[in-house]
């Protein structure tokens, strides 16, 4: 299994049973894409950091330029997630091999133009996404409500969009951010909530 | 290298012919290691053209042995399963530079 396998690639040979297109991008290539963007914070969750079981091997992606938000304080504009959060978040059983979820806070305008409908009608008219559907933007089955959009697997039909939406979210988390300083009344809250 | 085992994934009700637990492996830049199964009714299906969205499997899906190489200057990341008839603890064998290192991997809550 050569390193570039799961890496967007045309077969030559058949088509994979799971994709309508004949290639996909993976998880490396849009950790890579986020850890391009200048001030960018990756981290990946693991028993070495400390992180929850359930949340091993999912990706978390921050604006922090100085590396100086304490790491309880952050929040993430985007997430990889590869596994269901038991009794949690299960919508889109991503414990099937291969799949993974990219989740981006784009906020509830943008969420608004993507679907047509606001966030806060997500509840009433979430019937009609399938959370399990791959190379698909779907509101995120958990964090709709405060913008958030998802993608499983990205691959031909939705790759130039994920690529503009990567750069909304990030623009977006880039614009709210606000220095750390010394002593601020709310030092260490200086990423807005992602409800705008 | 390094290993992690998630939860059995969900199934279409039915007859299903193996359950998977996915096995995501990370091996390091410029690394090159052979990972085998060496428990009876389990296979490793890391071939993404043989995954299916369907999550429904057959063990000759997957491989008794497969090997791994990282890109020349970064990790890699591969985002498989262990397919198996019932067993959700599975002993692989791990080839590095001639070496060989035992690993045993559960499936979460198993």
């Amino acid at each position: 299994m050569p390193c570039d396998h799961y890496r967007r690639q045309s077969y030559g040979g058949p088509t994979p049973s799971w994709a309508t297109h004949n290639w996909y991008v993976t998880e490396d290539e849009i950790v890579r894409s986020f850890s391009d963007l200048p001030g960018v914070v990756t981290l990946i969750a693991s028993k070495e950091n400390g992180a929850p079981e359930v949340a091993w091997g999912d990706s978390f992606f921050f604006y922090d330029p100085d590396n100086a938000i304490p790491e309880n304080r952050r929040l993430p504009f985007a997430t990889i997630v590869i596994s269901d959060y038991p009794g949690f978040d299960t919508a889109s059983n991503l414990d099937r091999p291969g799949v993974f979820r990219l989740n981006l806070a784009v906020g509830r305008d943008r969420f608004n133009e993507l679907f047509g409908f606001s966030s806060a009608e997500f509840a009433k008219r979430s019937n009609v996404f399938d959370f399990t559907a791959l190379d698909r933007i779907i509101p995120h089955p958990v964090y709709a409500k405060q913008g958030w959009i998802s993608v499983l697997v990205p691959g031909a039909g939705t790759e130039d969009q994920v690529r503009q939406l990567i750069v909304q979210s990030y623009e977006r988390a880039r614009g709210r951010y606000r220095p750390q300083r010394p002593g601020d009344p709310d030092e260490g809250h200086n990423q807005a909530a992602n409800n705008d | 290298m390094s290993f992690v085992g998630f939860r059995e994934s969900p199934v279409p009700p039915g007859a299903v012919p193996v359950k998977t637990f996915k096995m995501m492996v990370r091996i390091s830049a410029g690394s090159d290691a052979k990972v085998e199964t060496l428990t009876e009714g389990t296979s490793l299906l890391y071939d993404r053209a043989r995954f299916a969205s369907s999550n429904v499997y057959s063990l000759s899906d997957g491989d008794r042995s497969v090997r791994f190489t990282g890109c020349p200057d970064q990790s890699a990341v591969f985002n498989g399963a262990v397919l198996t008839t019932g067993p959700r603890t599975v002993d692989l064998k791990i080839t590095v530079d001639g070496r060989t290192i035992p690993v045993k991997v559960s499936a979460l809550g198993g």
